[in-house]
């Protein structure tokens, strides 16, 4: 299969290229191209696999069509895309300065909306392929602490709901990835220690959730039922719990 | 980057520290580091037993996510790292393409940059030589924040001191290690009991040159009376040849034992003098073959599997007292160290006994010389330490000395005493790093950087 990783700096997008595998060709795409060299080589001899790397910045949307074409030249035809590029601001920085505030809105909603508008095209063409958000179990319900965060996050869980309804059928899959908080340089020193999760598991049920045609998956799974019951909170309670 | 305050020990559990953690997940943001820290030590996987990865109250670098492999050469075995990578990591990528590790020491979960800041060696010390002459390569970030390379050739002032250096002229970012070419990932091994020191030397000194790997578990329990009690294990990477039908089908890749992960419950009398004396003889007398075919792992790494082992000891942790000593006194000293934890009533619940030889070209503050070194693992409680510190001065009559990255007592007399060449190290450090941005707990204790 041909893959593209769009934020592949990160760490959950690395443990995941080297989840995908050795029969795979998988292109990384990010900002900073010494870190991708270096992860490339790293992927390259711990699968054996080809990976190949694209300077990309999502924000750019002039470069989206150029992108698009570039993974098309490098890997024939696009098998699937994982996004998860992310920024997280502080809720107070954020909101005193609109220049960071407006670039995590785009990085992590808008930009990625129009580049999975040029992939969806590329794939219903072929009639295959897939598509992989990583969006967050804190989208679910947003909080005082990152409401802004939680609102890009809100929104893309939208949009993916909507993407698989609209891709039903057409042999083209929508996956949508809450994780819950995992060991990454967004959440170091944030929280305590023991309710992170290692990039790895997270990167293992991905794939997982990828083979087997989900729809939405939280990650570890016991996510699933702790935001359904903050979810059902009332918000008499709910507005209580402000730490 | 963002600080995350944190309590940090080594694996000994003692002492305990906290520190503000910083943890890069790329080489560019490691080497900015030294911009905005002016105290920092660099941390791998913590394996180290005292505090020569703490930096109380001050920054501490955690390489662990700065694991990505450069490049390997398939026909020689060299292979270029990241310093966070792990011994473990290096084994699994390359035993299946037929090299294993040059030196192993008795754990592989310990970072490239760990090992070489520690210089490590394993149980063929006496024959090869310790990690560091597997390292061919180093980059360095040092303290004005460029990144060196260094090497025999390259800077090798820098080189050998950086090499068991513990972190304190830079931080390691890269490394590049050869790699020993194996035929098949089993070892032939060979256990021998045996009674008493006398006898215990006796087949060292015969047996040495035998095989590639030479090394002793001692009963630590066994008392004055029966001090020497031991098995001497050996054993040479195994042949094709040699393998069984099962073996043979998979001779690069067998089967890993499933990892156990021990939780952190136990009180610190878990471990006594009764139980472990039972788990001794258990281990002692379990190896009635002699000589069979058996997984590396189980050879090099009998408790890998069992992860936060040190959880084991309690809260109150332990303490690794290693030492190596002359040929000459080995067998005096060894006998003296069991009476005198005898004496003391000090429980010692793993000895391990290793042969070393000295090295034209080692590191300045290098561990290992030509002679005999005696690993107890012991329980800590509060007398403890002033009773190791009147052995510290038996080990100083012996010509003997201290490993500092299993240190988490010793004093800075003693410490002159035992490394001669640390005035050179002092200076050199004194060259590169004039503000001491690379300090640690340990080299404050034992009066490395002025106060």
């Amino acid at each position: 299969m041909n893959i593209v990783i769009i934020g592949a700096s990160s760490s959950i997008a690395r443990a995941l290229a080297l989840e995908i595998g050795n029969e795979d060709h998988v292109i990384l795409a990010g900002r900073d191209i010494d870190d991708l060299e270096d992860n490339a080589a790293d992927i390259g001899l711990r699968t054996g696999g080809t990976t190949s790397i694209i300077q990309f910045d999502i924000a750019d949307r002039d470069m989206h069509q150029h992108f698009l074409d570039q993974c098309i030249k490098t890997l024939g035809h696009v098998d699937g895309i994982f996004f998860c590029q992310g920024v997280m601001i502080d809720q107070a920085q954020a909101e005193r300065d609109d220049q960071l505030c407006y670039s995590m809105l785009d990085i992590n909603f808008s930009a990625s909306v129009l580049l999975a508008n040029r992939f969806v095209q590329h794939m219903r063409e072929r009639g295959t392929g897939f598509l992989c958000f990583l969006s967050s179990v804190v989208g679910d319900r947003g909080r005082q602490t990152l409401a802004i965060y939680n609102a890009t996050k809100a929104a893309i869980n939208a949009y993916v709901r909507g993407l698989q309804h609209r891709l039903a059928g057409s042999g083209v899959h929508a996956l949508l990835v809450k994780p819950g908080f995992v060991d990454t340089a967004m959440t170091w020193g944030l929280y305590k220690n023991n309710i992170l999760v290692s990039p790895k598991r997270v990167a293992d049920d991905i794939w997982r959730a990828v083979r087997k045609k989900k729809y939405c998956i939280y990650t570890p799974w016991y996510w699933r039922s702790a935001m359904m019951f903050i979810r059902g909170l009332p918000r008499f309670l709910f507005h209580k719990i402000r730490s | 980057m963002r600080r995350a305050a944190r309590q940090l020990s080594g694996w000994g559990r003692y002492p305990l520290e906290s520190a503000e953690c910083l943890r890069p997940e790329r080489i560019s943001q490691a080497e900015k580091v030294c911009t905005n820290s002016h105290n920092i030590i660099a941390r791998g996987l913590g394996r180290s037993f005292g505090d020569a990865s703490l930096n109380n109250d001050h920054d501490v670098l955690i390489c662990e996510r700065l694991n990505r492999l450069c490049s390997f050469d398939r026909p020689t075995g060299v292979l270029e790292c990241e310093a966070g990578v792990s011994l473990a990591d290096i084994i699994q990528f390359a035993l299946p393409k037929g090299y294993f590790l040059p030196v192993t020491p008795s754990t592989p979960h310990i970072s490239i940059g760990g090992a070489i800041a520690g210089d490590v060696y394993g149980c063929n010390q006496h024959l090869e030589g310790s990690f560091c002459q597997f390292v061919d390569k180093i980059e360095l970030l040092t303290a004005n924040g460029r990144v060196v390379t260094c090497s025999r050739e390259r800077q090798e002032d820098l080189f050998w001191a950086t090499i068991g250096g513990l972190g304190l002229t830079g931080i390691i970012l890269r490394a590049q290690i050869r790699l020993l070419p194996v035929e098949t990932a089993y070892i032939d091994a060979n256990y021998t009991k045996i009674s008493d020191v006398d006898q215990l030397f006796l087949q060292l000194e015969k047996n040495q040159h035998n095989c590639a790997y030479t090394m002793a578990w001692l009963d630590g329990m066994a008392g004055s009376k029966h001090a020497g009690r031991s098995l001497l294990i050996q054993g040479d990477h195994a042949r094709y040849e040699q393998l069984t039908g099962k073996m043979q089908r998979r001779p690069l890749r067998p089967k890993r034992r499933r990892d156990i992960s021990i939780p952190d419950m136990w009180p610190s009398w878990t471990l006594n003098s009764f139980t472990v004396g039972c788990l001794n003889k258990m281990y002692y007398w379990r190896h009635l073959q002699h000589a069979r075919i058996v997984k590396y792992q189980r050879f090099f790494y009998p408790f890998g599997h069992l992860h936060n082992w040190n959880r084991l000891y309690g809260k109150k942790g332990f303490l690794r007292y290693e030492c190596v000593i002359p040929w000459k006194q080995a067998a005096t000293a060894l006998q003296k160290i069991q009476e005198f934890f005898d004496q003391k009533s000090i429980p010692c619940f793993w000895a391990m006994l290793k042969l070393c030889r000295d090295d034209e070209n080692q590191g300045l503050l290098s561990f290992t010389r030509a002679g005999v070194s005696l690993t107890f693992d012991l329980p800590r409680d509060d007398e403890l330490i002033t009773q190791l510190h009147n052995l510290n001065d038996n080990i100083i009559e012996w010509d003997g000395r201290l490993s500092l990255v299993s240190d988490a007592f010793m004093r800075p007399s003693d410490l002159r005493h035992m490394y001669p060449q640390l005035e050179d190290f002092l200076e050199l450090k004194q060259r590169i790093d004039p503000q001491n941005i690379f300090q640690s707990s340990l080299a404050r204790r034992l009066g490395m950087i002025p106060q």
